[in-house]
Formats: structure tokens, sequence, C-alpha cells
């Protein structure tokens, strides 16, 4: 089944062509990676898939449902983590997750919740402090804690480990790969992280200009390019549209 | 260190300069803003100015006794003054008014009249002998304007060349040697007021219409007060989201964009709402200073008729909150543009100003008191309806309140629509000014 259809997309911010026709498929509880350079058009794709931007031509299904017609329905199946994404500073750890939760979901529901974003989070006793106290590891992981604790059907993640260090970077990937398998979520992640998308990923695609230069399973797309990694395989066909 | 002193200093400069929202504040504001203020306010004193100067009718009841009131009014000299003043002297004698209160109905009744003198029928005793006279004056009080009367003016100048004239009389036609302090002041003015067919003794017009115009002087101000705390507060609420970078996640949630724009407004309206209700209990107390007995004159507002009342305060917070809303609707659709909560308090500024302006036109416009096309077309201005709302309370004008509260309910539903339209569409996450790109993008062209 599919869980993301993306056909023929187009978005254009008056005479910038920020993505120039690009489609492509997600399968149901795959973990899609979208790559590329600064101004690929990555986070334009994923906020259209969010239903944040309405495309100018072309067609996204989410499930089957119109991102544009369909949007509020789109909406009950989603998670969106932007790349920048922050949260209220006067709330608790604890009382954000209550709060955004509090839109999908209520009493016992809501409760259960709230009791696996805490896990997932796993800020200990610090959930009950003030999220202005955060530091940023803490806050992205309270994050993404939000976004996967509703077990949405498709989590879109834009550059999820953005300006974390190594240690925090590594926890936060070993929580969406292994919360996305637990609860069967399709995750479609955008990153400059190759490594990232490397472990990560059932399937990348590079986009380069607002198009899709390269789509396949990371290692077939190493050893297609005769390369020793993703970023060289990244590397090479950038270069060969530049 | 000068050297490193000058390069901080330029840095700033052009930080300053470059920042767009300074040529709007700084610039475009004073240029504009300030002469069609000027211009507006420029307008009202020159009407009340003129209506200093009109020609006017003022009665006098001559009761005296003797010769010598008589005399006085009709000396050539005396006659010419009054008209240097543009007034015309009715004698109610000739018309046959010789008492009291036929000549304060006469003067009630003719609204070309601006008052009434009475000369006592011990006025020539008075003179002869060497005592103060009292003059007694009624100024019909017909419209409250902020204040002054200028009824009373122009009754004041004709008692004034009155007394003058007398002293001219007691110098010329009955003692020379009189005592000089009799001789200079030989008349003291009674000032009575008539409002509604009451008089009210000892009481002069200006002192009622001080009391009266302090409601629509302070109420503004009040309410520009509680404007600008919403007014920040709205924009405030809008910005963070944007700055906390919290916007684009709440517009995935599964819930409709009007809920957000509808929650938002109403975070801002209970806020709003509280300030009202603090500003009614305050303002009750501040009022009460002006409806309970004043010791000097005895002049109660409310039980003349010229204070405001419950019902008169239920509109007045009827207004100011469709106001309020209607003026948030606009905040946040303005404060949208603005990418962090600085940048929306300085936009909020220019929500700010011209509500401000429009409470100041607001004030200059009652000093007239009159009900003009330009006070009509303020009250059907969102910013301004509440301030304009008094004076045509206390001009009891209810048809054409009632029609620029329906008027300001309509705005202010048209409004609140916009907003959500605005949050629904993707421009709330691209929206922001940008005057320097446009300028960039002319020059490239260029």
């Amino acid at each position: 089944m599919i869980a993301v259809n993306v056909e023929n997309l187009h978005k254009y911010f008056k005479d910038i062509k920020a993505v120039n026709g690009i489609s492509f498929k997600v399968s149901v509880g795959e973990i899609f990676g979208l790559i590329g350079p600064n101004g690929a058009g990555k986070t334009t794709t994923l906020r259209v898939i969010a239903t944040l931007l309405k495309p100018t031509m072309g067609r996204v299904e989410i499930f089957g449902l119109d991102v544009v017609n369909k949007a509020e329905e789109v909406r009950k199946v989603i998670s969106y983590l932007p790349e920048e994404a922050g949260a209220y500073e006067q709330l608790t750890g604890l009382e954000y997750l209550k709060f955004m939760g509090g839109f999908i979901a209520e009493g016992d529901e809501l409760n259960e919740m709230v009791e696996i974003g805490v896990s997932i989070a796993d800020l200990g006793d610090r959930i009950g402090d003030k999220i202005k106290t955060y530091s940023k590891g803490m806050k992205r992981r309270l994050l993404i804690a939000r976004a996967l604790m509703s077990k949405p059907k498709l989590a879109i993640l834009d550059e999820p480990t953005s300006g974390l260090d190594v240690l925090h970077a590594y926890h936060v990937r070993d929580i969406l790969k292994r919360y996305a398998r637990e609860y069967k979520i399709t995750l479609v992640v955008s990153s400059h992280n190759m490594l990232e998308i490397e472990y990560l990923c059932d399937r990348v695609a590079i986009i380069h200009k607002g198009k899709i230069i390269a789509e396949g399973n990371p290692r077939k797309l190493i050893e297609e390019a005769d390369a020793s990694n993703l970023e060289e395989v990244f590397m090479k066909k950038v270069s060969a549209h530049a | 260190m000068p050297k490193h002193l000058i390069n901080i200093v330029k840095k700033e400069l052009i930080e300053i300069l470059r920042d767009p929202r300074l040529f709007i504040g700084m610039i475009l504001v004073p240029i504009l803003l300030f002469p069609i203020f000027g211009l507006i306010v420029h307008g009202f004193t020159e009407e009340a100015g003129k209506e200093a100067l009109k020609p006017v009718d003022v009665a006098v009841l001559n009761l005296d006794e003797g010769s010598i009131a008589a005399t006085v009014l009709n000396d050539t000299g005396f006659k010419y003054s009054i008209e240097q003043l543009n007034v015309s002297l009715i004698i109610l004698n000739e018309l046959n008014i010789l008492d009291r209160d036929s000549a304060i109905s006469f003067v009630s009744e003719n609204s070309s009249i601006n008052g009434l003198i009475i000369i006592p029928s011990n006025f020539s005793y008075c003179v002869e002998n060497q005592l103060i006279a009292v003059v007694e004056t009624y100024i019909p009080l017909r419209k409250v304007s902020s204040f002054m009367s200028t009824e009373e003016w122009r009754v004041n100048d004709v008692v004034s060349v009155f007394k003058e004239f007398v002293s001219y009389y007691i110098i010329y036609n009955l003692d020379p040697n009189a005592n000089p302090v009799f001789v200079k002041n030989p008349v003291n003015q009674k000032v009575n007021t008539v409002y509604k067919e009451n008089v009210l003794e000892n009481v002069s017009p200006s002192s009622i219409i001080q009391m009266a115009s302090m409601q629509l002087f302070m109420m503004p101000l009040a309410m520009m007060f509680i404007f600008t705390i919403a007014i920040q507060f709205a924009a405030t609420s809008v910005s963070s989201e944007k700055e906390q970078k919290t916007l684009e996640t709440l517009l995935t949630l599964p819930l409709n964009r009007a809920t957000i724009v509808i929650g938002k407004l109403t975070g801002s309206i209970l806020v709003s709402v509280v300030g009202t209700i603090g500003y009614i209990i305050g303002f009750q107390f501040y009022m009460s200073s002006f409806t309970t007995n004043i010791p000097t004159t005895q002049i109660d507002l409310g039980e003349i008729g010229l204070g405001l009342g419950a019902f008169e305060f239920t509109i007045i917070a009827i207004s100011l909150f469709l106001s309020l809303l209607a003026t948030l609707s606009i905040t946040m659709i303005v404060a949208s543009f603005a990418e962090d909560v600085r940048t929306a308090q300085s936009l909020a500024g220019f929500i700010i100003l011209p509500t401000m302006l429009f409470v100041f036109i607001g004030i200059f416009a009652t000093i007239t008191g009159k009900i003009t096309t330009l006070t009509t077309a303020l009250l059907f201005i969102p910013f301004a309806n509440p301030v304009m709302i008094p004076m045509y309370l206390l001009q009891k004008d209810y048809i054409t309140i009632a029609i620029s509260i329906i008027i300001l309910a309509i705005q202010t539903i048209v409004f609140i629509e916009l907003a959500a339209k605005f949050y629904a569409s993707e421009k709330i996450l691209s929206a922001k000014i940008s005057l320097r790109k446009k300028k960039r993008k002319k020059e490239e062209l260029e």
C-alpha cells in the first residue's frame, strides 16, 4: 500500500521554482529519505506533504487523501517536525506533551499517549521543568517525542538531528529507528547528513535544483555509482547535474 | 580607541537607517500623519473660533424703577460698543415681557438668543447711593461642548460693557469724586444657568460644561490605554509563535485554522474584557467625583441629565468590546508579517498610532459639541466609535448610536473573517515586510 504519492509536484514562489516536477512514492512502513544541498527543495516538498503549502502544479496524496482537498483529514494521520521547530518555553515538557496530545486524543488515550511521549523523550525528572531551561538536544528529543507519541501513520521529519552534537544526534536516530519500527510509522525524513540517511532509510531520493536526480536503496545507489558511501554518490550525482 | 568607537557607531547607524521600520516610523509618519492630524484639529478649532465671533442676540429685561439703566442702555457709545461685539440686544420690555419667569421662558424657547440679562428694580437706587447693584444673567445650556460656553462669553462681554458705561455715567452725571473702588466696579454679576426648563442658580454653564466635558476628555484617554495593551498582547501572541518556531507545528495539527484564530483572539479578548471591566469600575469611581454634590455649586450632573449612568456605560462597553475585536483582528493580520516579537511590537505601533490619532481627533471633535458630518463619519470608524459614542449619548441621539453599533458589529465580523482566511492561507508562513527586498529588486532591474 502507498503511504505517500507525489506526482509531478511543482511549487513556485513568484519567479522562484523551489520544486520543479518531482515524483516519488513511499510505501507503508517504509523510511524514505530526501537528501540534497541547501535550496534543493527538500523542505518545500515536506511542507507540501504536511499540508502547509499548496502545490503550484501536480498532486500529492497521503494514504489516498489529497493534501489540498482533504487537508484536514490528512492532518489527522500525519505528524510534522519542522527543521527549526520550537516549543512553548513557559510550559514544562510534560505540559507540552499534554497540550499537543490534547488535539489528538483525550482521557485514558491521552494519558497513554503522554506516557509514550515521556518514554521517547527520556528526559527523566527534567520532564517537569520548564522548556526554556532545556538544552538544544533535550528540546529536540521532546519534539521528536511529540511527533511520534501519537503513533501517526506518517511522520514527516525535516532535518531531525539538525544542530545536534554527535551524542544527541545518535540518540535521536536511535529513537527514530526504534519507534518507527515498533509503532509501524511511515517516515519521510530530510537530512544533510548522509550517514544518518544511510543508517535510517530504506530508500532515498537525491533532490537538486527542485528535481530528483537519483532514487533507490542507499546500498544499491552506492553500488551503482561505484562509490564507497552515500556522500560520494551524492557528490557525483550533484556534480553531474551542476 | 576612537577608531573602534567610530566603527561601532558606523555599524549601528547603518543598521538603524537600513531598517524599513525606521523609514515608516520616523519619516513617513511625521510627514504624512501629523499634517493630516493638524489639518483636522485646525478644522475643529477654526469652527469653534468662528462660533465665538458670529453675530448673536442677547435679551435684556430692565426692571429698574429708576432711569439710570435705561439711560445707559440707550447711550450711543454703549450701543456702538455692543455692535462692535457683534451682539444685538433685544430689550424684552419693548416686547411686553416684564417679569423674570416670562423672560427666562422666552429666552429658553428662542435658540437664537444666547442669554438673558436682568437689571434689578433697585438698580438706580443702588448706583445713586454707591451700593453695588447685582445684575443677574441666565444662560441657556443648549449643548455640551468641551471646556467652554461661547454663549456665556458673549453675555459676559455685554455685562462688562454695561458695567463700563455705568462707571462713565457715575463720573459724568452723578459724582466725579465718587469712591474709585465703587466707580470701577459698580455692578456685580450673578450667573445662572437654564438647562431644560430648570434654573440652576449661581452656577455658570462653563462650570457644568467643564465637568461634563471631563467625561468626554478622560474617557478616550482611558480607552487608548486599553487599546494599547490589547493590541500589543495580540501582536505578541502571533509573533511569539513564529519566534518560538511553534507556528508550523500548530498549523499541521488536526484542527481548523479558524479555531486557531478564534483561540488566539479569545485569549486577547479575555485580557481586554478584564481590562474593560477594570476600566468601567475605575471610571465609575472617577465619575463619582463629578456626579456627587460639589460643595460650592451643588451640581449633580446625573440629576440634571448630563452624567453617564449604567445604560450609557453599557453602550460604551459594547462599543469598546466590538471595537477591540475588530482592532485585534486587524492586529493579528498585521502582526503575521513579523517574524519575531520585536518586529511585531513595531508593527503594532502602526495600529496603535491611528488608534491614538482617532482618539485625539475624537477629543477635538467634541470641542464644538456639535454633531457634524465629520463626527458622524468618525462614529463609523472602528477605532473611533467608542470615543465618539459618549458625545452622542450626552446628546441622546440614540438612533445614530444604534446604527453605528450595528455597523461596527458587521465590521468586526468582517475583520474576524479576514483574519481567519489569512490564517487558512499559506501566506501566514511567508508573509513578512520586505521593503528592502523590493528596493533591491528595483535596483537590479535598473
